[in-house]
This record gives C-alpha cells, sequence and structure tokens, in this order.
C-alpha cells in the first residue's frame, strides 16, 4: 500500500498555499460544531478533502468542561458525545455563532464527560457516531474509544467499544472498512522499555486479533512541551505498535497527531499520516486544550526534513548559517525559495518578508513545512521494507549529527529543537535491530 | 479434590432416578468424575460429567453456557445439564453427546501420526478456536487429552471447563495461569491480563508436533519456550510436507501477533487431507 499524507482539517480546513499533492483529510470536532459540518460541502469546497475520515474524539471524554470551555462546546454538539437535554440549533432563531456561543455559555450544565457502560448504550452511541460517518461520506468507519491512561490495565473497556463497533458497522454498511481507534497517553509508555511494555503487547494482540481492517492511532503527549516527541520509550512504543499490528494482518495503519513522528511511522509500517504545523495540529497534550486568556499567536520556524526539525527564525536560521549550515536542494520548495536564495546572497532572514519573525506571519512557513511532507512522504512511497529501514537510519543518522553540531551554537530558542534527533536515531536503530 | 472413595455408577443412577441408564466408568477428566451412559429423553449415549463440589461453580456454569451457544462438529455438543445430590453435596452434572473414537492422547500413544490426520485435525481444531473466539472466548487448555479423534476422522475439542470469556471478570488469582503445563503459550505462562485466540494458536502448534512426533516433542519445553527457544517442526520428521512444516514453526512464535490467522492455517493445511 502507498504511503500519504493526510491533512488535519482542523484549525482551518484549507490546505495553507499553494500546495498540490494532499491525499485526503480527517476532520476534528473539536474546531466545529455538528450544525456547522453538516452543512458544508467538503467535495465542492475543499476537494483534498473528498477522502475523508471523521475521528470520533471520544478519547476526549475526560475534559474539564470549566477548562476547556471552547473545545467541549464544539465536541457536546455531536450525538454521540453524552450530553444533557439541550435545545438544538434553529436556523430560524439563531446565527450559528450565536448559537454556538449560547452552548459555550452552558456547557458545564450540558457536558456529562463520562462513557455509557451499558451495552445498550455503547450500541447506540457507536451507531449514532458511524451513521454520522456513513452520511458524511467517509473513506472509513474510525471506531471511537476512550484514552488509555494507565499502564496496568487489562483495557477490557476499550475492546468493549471495539467489539460492538465492529458489530454495528457491519450493520450500516458491511462494505466499508472498519479503523479501531487506539488512544494512548504517554503516561503508559514512558516508564517501560518498549520491548517489555506488556501494554503494548496486549493493545497489539487483542486489536490485531479481532481483525478489524486497520487502526487509527492517536498519541497523547502529557509530559512533553515542545513540537517534538523526545521521549525515547514513547517513540519507540509508537513504533512497536505501528509496527506490530501490521505484523498482525491490519491492512492499513493511520497515525495523527505525533508531528514528524508520523512520518516516522511510515518507516515501520504505517499508511497514512496526518499533521499540521501547529503545534495543536501536531500534537495531542489534554492540557494544551485548556482555554487560555487573550490570543495565542504563532511565530514562523522554518522546517529542515534532514534535520528532522525547525530552526527558530528570530536569530537561529541566521546563526547557524553563519556557523555552515546550508539547507539542501532537496528542502526547495516554493514557499522556502525566496527563504534560500536570500540566505545564498548573504541577506538575513528578516530580508524576506515571507519568513521574518513576525507575529502571525506563518503562511510560508505552513506551506513549506505540508509541501516538504508531501514530498518526502512520496519519495518513500513504494519503498520496500527494507529500502524503508535504511532510509531512516541515514536521515536519523544525520539529523542526529546535525542536531549535534547545531547545539554547538550558544543561545538556541528552545524553537530549534535538538534534543529528539538523537533519542529517536537510536530508538530507530534499535527497533531494527530487533525486528530486522 | 477427587471424590474418594470414587463415586460408582450406582451412586450415580440413584442420584439421577432414570434420566440417565447403563452407566460405565470412563477415564477422570480434570475436574470431575465421567461416566458413560444413555440419556433417556434423547437416547444419545452421552459422557457425564460431575464435577468436584469444591470446583468453582462459576466456572462450569460458564462451561454450559458456551456449549449452549456454539454448534459444529469440531465443538462437543451439550445435551443435558442440571445439579444433584451427592453425598450431601450438591453437584453439578453436563452430559455431551459421547464421541465415538478415541481421545488424541492415546493415538499419539501409539507412535508417529500419518500427516493427512495431523492436518485434518489442525484444520478442524483451528476452526473450533475460531468458533469461540467469535465469542470472544479462549480454550486456555489445548492439548491432546482435550481432543476426540471422531471414527469419521473428525477432531474435536472437549472439556471446556477452563475457558473464560473475556468479558467476565477472571476467575483466575492473579500472576495463576490455567491450563496443561507444556502446552501454554508464553503468555499465558506469564498469566497476562488478556489472552486471545492466539494463545490457543501456540498450543495447538505443539499438539500437532506432538503427533507428527508421537510424543511431546521436548522434555521441560515450555521452559525452553519461555527462554526464547523453539523446537523446528522440519527437525521431527523427514516426510513432513514444508507448508506444514512453515505453519506449524509460525503458530509457534514468541509474539502472538505474529502467529497466522486461522484462514492460513486453513490454507496450508486444506491440500493435504
Amino acid at each position: 500500500m502507498a504511503k500519504e499524507f493526510f491533512w488535519p482539517a482542523s484549525v482551518t480546513w484549507t490546505v495553507p498555499g499553494r500546495v498540490d499533492g494532499v491525499s485526503g483529510g480527517i476532520i476534528y470536532p473539536t474546531r466545529l460544531g455538528y450544525h456547522t459540518l453538516i452543512r458544508r460541502n467538503p467535495d465542492k469546497t475543499h476537494p483534498h478533502l473528498k477522502r475523508r475520515f471523521l475521528d470520533p474524539q471520544l478519547y476526549l471524554i475526560g475534559l474539564d468542561p470549566y477548562t476547556c470551555r471552547t473545545k467541549c462546546a464544539y465536541l457536546v454538539t455531536y450525538p454521540w458525545f453524552p450530553r444533557k437535554p439541550f435545545t438544538p440549533f434553529d436556523s430560524n432563531k439563531l446565527r450559528q455563532n450565536d448559537w454556538q456561543r449560547m452552548v459555550k455559555k452552558d456547557v458545564h450544565n450540558l457536558w456529562v464527560g463520562q462513557l455509557p457502560k451499558k451495552k445498550k448504550a455503547i450500541e447506540q452511541t457507536l451507531r449514532i457516531c458511524l451513521q454520522i460517518q456513513e452520511n458524511l461520506n467517509c473513506e472509513s468507519y474510525i471506531l471511537p474509544s476512550p484514552l488509555t491512561v494507565d499502564q496496568t490495565t487489562d483495557y477490557s473497556t476499550e475492546l468493549q467499544w471495539l467489539d460492538t463497533g465492529l458489530e454495528v458497522s457491519k450493520k450500516i454498511n458491511e462494505a466499508k472498512q472498519t479503523l479501531a481507534t487506539i488512544a494512548i497517553s504517554d503516561n503508559t509508555l514512558r516508564l517501560i522499555n518498549p520491548w517489555e511494555n506488556e501494554l503494548i503487547d496486549l493493545i497489539i494482540d487483542q486489536v490485531s486479533s479481532r481483525e478489524p481492517d486497520g487502526a487509527y492511532i492517536v498519541l497523547e503527549q502529557s509530559h512533553e512541551q515542545g513540537y517534538y516527541c523526545t521521549h525515547h520509550n514513547t517513540i519507540g512504543c509508537l513504533l512497536r505498535l505501528v509496527h506490530g499490528l501490521k505484523t498482525g494482518g491490519l491492512k492499513q495503519i493511520v497515525v495523527a497527531y505525533a508531528g514528524t513522528a508520523g512520518f516516522l511511522s511510515l518507516l515501520v509500517g504505517a499508511d497514512i499520516w496526518s499533521t499540521g504545523w501547529y503545534k495543536s495540529e501536531r500534537k495531542l497534550k489534554l492540557s494544551d486544550v485548556e482555554d487560555v486568556s487573550g490570543i495565542r499567536l504563532a511565530y514562523p520556524a522554518y522546517y529542515s526534513h534532514n534535520f528532522a526539525s525547525e530552526f527558530h527564525l528570530n536569530s537561529d536560521l541566521d546563526k547557524i548559517y553563519q556557523d555552515g549550515f546550508r539547507p539542501q536542494d532537496d528542502e526547495i520548495t516554493t514557499a522556502s525559495k525566496p527563504l534560500i536564495e536570500a540566505l545564498l546572497s548573504g541577506h538575513k532572514v528578516s530580508a524576506v518578508p515571507e519568513w521574518k519573525h513576525e507575529r502571525s506571519n506563518v503562511a510560508a512557513a505552513r506551506e513549506h513545512f505540508v509541501s516538504m511532507a508531501i514530498s518526502r512522504t512520496a519519495e518513500i512511497s513504494d519503498f520496500s521494507s527494507d529500502e524503508l529501514f535504511s532510509y531512516g537510519l541515514n536521515w536519523l543518522k544525520n539529523a542526529k549529527f546535525l542536531a549535534e553540531e547545531i547545539s554547538k551554537s550558544e543561545g538556541l530558542h528552545e524553537r530549534t529543537a535538538v534534543n529528539h534527533q538523537s533519542s529517536w536515531y537510536n530508538v530507530f536503530k534499535e527497533f531494527v535491530k530487533m525486528v530486522g | 479434590m477427587p471424590f474418594d472413595p470414587p463415586l460408582s455408577c450406582e451412586e450415580v443412577e440413584s442420584a439421577l432416578g432414570n434420566l440417565f441408564e447403563g452407566m460405565a466408568i470412563l477415564p477422570c477428566g480434570g475436574q470431575g468424575a465421567v461416566f458413560k451412559c444413555t440419556h433417556q429423553p434423547s437416547k444419545e449415549t452421552v459422557a457425564l460429567k460431575i464435577y468436584f463440589t469444591n470446583q468453582v461453580q462459576q466456572r462450569t456454569q460458564r462451561e454450559v453456557d458456551l456449549m449452549k451457544r456454539i454448534e459444529d462438529d469440531t465443538l462437543v455438543s451439550l445435551v443435558e445439564s442440571g445439579e444433584i445430590l451427592v453425598r450431601e453435596e450438591e453437584c453439578i452434572f453436563i452430559a455431551t453427546k459421547f464421541i465415538q473414537g478415541n481421545v488424541l492422547s492415546k493415538v499419539v500413544e501409539q507412535g508417529e501420526i500419518d500427516i493427512p490426520v495431523v492436518a485434518k485435525c489442525g484444520y478442524d481444531i483451528a476452526q473450533a478456536i475460531q468458533l469461540l473466539w467469535d465469542e470472544r472466548i479462549v480454550h486456555r487448555d489445548i492439548n491432546p487429552k482435550n481432543i476426540m479423534l471422531t471414527n469419521e476422522g473428525t477432531a474435536v475439542l472437549i472439556d471446556l471447563g477452563i475457558a473464560r470469556h473475556i468479558d467476565l471478570e477472571t476467575l483466575t488469582m492473579p500472576g495463576c495461569a490455567w491450563g496443561t503445563h507444556g502446552y501454554l503459550s508464553p503468555e499465558q505462562a506469564k498469566a497476562v491480563k488478556q489472552l486471545s485466540f492466539k494463545s490457543d494458536i501456540f498450543a495447538l502448534g505443539i499438539t500437532l508436533q506432538e503427533c507428527l512426533a508421537g510424543s511431546h516433542p521436548v522434555n521441560h519445553r515450555q521452559e525452553l519456550l519461555l527462554g526464547g527457544g523453539t523446537i523446528k517442526t522440519n527437525t521431527i520428521r523427514d516426510d513432513i510436507p514444508e507448508p506444514i512444516t512453515k505453519i506449524i514453526d509460525a503458530m509457534l512464535l514468541f509474539r502472538p501477533y505474529e502467529r497466522p490467522r486461522i484462514d492460513d492455517i486453513h490454507n496450508a493445511l486444506r491440500p493435504y487431507f
């Protein structure tokens, strides 16, 4: 199966800039209400979402409606989320935004925050959820599942949802592909060597034995601060999970919310990865879902795939360029070309308006990042397993070397992430040794 | 504990009234006393098992419920069940259709088994494992003593007493593995929280090796397997077709998700019987 990049239809549904080659998209309820979703026609407005999934996001059932008002107010509008009775949207009475504001104001009273426990209630929840995915003409059903947060769990709740989901999906449309959601917190992964983590063994065995068509993996990164997952055990578990499920016979593995680690997972068996540029699109961290006062504005950063990381643009890229770092030809995209040409001509980043370190000046950075994601995915799309392993070892070895060299510069901003490359390389090397 | 002294035919006949007749003692199973007799209402010849009084009742009830739900030639079928008073103790009895044939362990004692018989046995028991797993049940004790070869050539999985329905609360003590030593999968031996049918596939793999070898292939095999050692099937005999050696070796892989699915086993074995 070819490797593919899917756009996360969350912050915006639109792919930045002039980018082509997105294979499909994943729609996230945390960004828009159900009443808005069903009034959109993505086939007309967003052709890259012609192939689409809808992530039910039931793994967010534990959110606190007092601290996560905005997200809960969107989620609670979806009929599969448990909620108290509320006034449905009526376009004759209110505009969509006004109704959404009303829901947000009252969300702590509407939000139930607990999964149904009785079999019939679970069945009904799943029936509603999958029927909506069917009505939206999604390519596959993503079967909802709670978030796994306890390392000692017997996983029975998640398996009950999976078993029931498989039954319900057959009744709605037996021909449609089903993806089991595996939503797992790094709380369960960080403290144990991935090869000795019995929870990972249990999940792979139990999910693959049920023979869904595929899996949709969401990694919740409670302990990660930056844009990149740094912990070697977390990354190792992600690789094991993907590879084990594929070995266990699942046809399609989708990895979301892992940032560039999603690309890494392609090298061990994943088929689709999805990430956006903003931090909230790259990783799921429950504390990041909370409302914040004021407006969070983003700054641009330059993504280098060879570095497996980004450069802060206030001064880091200029400094590192002076130290001898040169973007490779394979990193030139339509969006990055003006920046690279300026650097080659002896100019500083600040001389290129599209890349200037200014609040919200992120269009070129986003476009470049997505272009890189698509072109690197295309590059490895038809590789054999051995070629993927070889590519990964070379890529990460080089990234580790670059990170070590770059980290010699003093005063780097934390956005110029240099800590994960060594961890990824060592984990990947160990992985290849174990399965190769 | 077993009945001591052993239950006599007369005791059982008297306890059960006219429901069964023509009692004959059969070799004792792991969990109760067993008799061959005729079930009067249906006139079926049955194997009547009376459970020891200290057997966990829930386990027995589970076996009953399980057998009522699933019907197939490869799984023993239930004729009657209930409770009787024996030696002033309430005991549970289960009558299953009597299978005309031989228990596989007795056949193995006579030496190596022919390839077509082994292939058919593997095919049938894999099917039984699949049917159980469709109900999310893991048998947990597949070994030659729990498999009957009928006179018609079908292998039948018997004694579902320790099969555990995974959505019910565990009946085992933490860290304590049910099953028969020498056939436990690595994960079952470790008493992990959840088993899948892949654990039964492992036990079937060892059972098939035993059929091919005419005896259990390795002394203290379990320790070897837990230590990562495996016995290659092509070292057992020279005449085993490669697809069979490959599929059995795959059934014995350490990690459950690397073991084959039922379809793979069926496809590998079907051409050889």
